[in-house]
């Protein structure tokens, strides 16, 4: 098993990242909408914002910790 | 049995007086002198009696509606350019903007928004065991694992 694109978890990765921390609230709510893909996920975050998506892809799958 | 010179006795057109237009009724109808309304005495006078019960529920009803005089008296000399009343909320109330009260007054937002972050607080604690499970996944992002600690922080504090 592995990190996969277009489940809860990476909308959360997008939503929260773009949104701010403050809003994970908000985050975890959008995060659960079925979305049809990812574009138009990240069509309705870049409307929402006004600017581009922020959180991990494919060029930032780093190994990371968790404290 | 009739002889050729008396008059014809046997009905039909035989030159009655009923041909003769002088006979005729100017009322029409049964040839009395027209008072005649097709009820006998009592039931006109209880057609009569209901006709008046009738106009009296009428007239109640109508008085229980509004009237446009009514209307008019209470926008009597009133225009939409007029200055607002002292007991009338500009349209701009609630708002921080223009006159009227602020947005302070606005407590049923404000309440909303605590009960969403509490909502969000406990899908938070709910989904921090899984959350933190998902960073151990080959490829997971550091965005995501920044995220996750963002979240554990806000819930554990």
């Amino acid at each position: 098993m592995k990190w996969t694109e277009n489940n809860f978890f990476d909308h959360l990765d997008k939503f929260g990242n773009s949104l701010g921390y403050d809003n994970i609230p908000t985050a975890i709510c959008l995060s659960m909408v079925p979305w049809q893909s990812t574009e138009d996920r990240d069509i309705f975050i870049m409307a929402l914002t006004g600017e581009d998506v922020k959180g991990g892809g494919p060029s930032t799958f780093n190994v990371g910790v968790v404290k | 049995m009739s002889s050729m010179n008396s008059p014809e006795t046997r009905g039909g057109a035989n030159g009655g007086p009923q041909y003769n237009p002088a006979n005729v009724n100017p009322m029409g109808g049964n040839g009395t002198n027209g008072d005649y309304t097709g009820f006998k005495y009592g039931e006109n006078k209880a057609l009569n009696d209901s006709r008046v019960e009738g106009n009296v529920a009428v007239g109640s009803i109508k008085a229980a509606e509004p009237t446009q005089d009514l209307a008019s008296s209470m926008l009597a000399g009133a225009t939409p350019l007029d200055a607002d009343s002292g007991d009338s909320l500009p349209i701009s109330d609630g708002v921080d903007v223009g006159r009227g009260r602020g947005s302070e007054t606005l407590q049923g937002q404000q309440s909303n928004q605590d009960q969403n972050m509490a909502e969000g607080l406990y899908l938070m604690q709910r989904y921090l065991p899984e959350l933190i499970n998902i960073t151990r996944l080959p490829g997971t992002p550091d965005t995501y694992k920044k995220l996750v600690n963002a979240i554990k922080q806000k819930v554990i504090g």
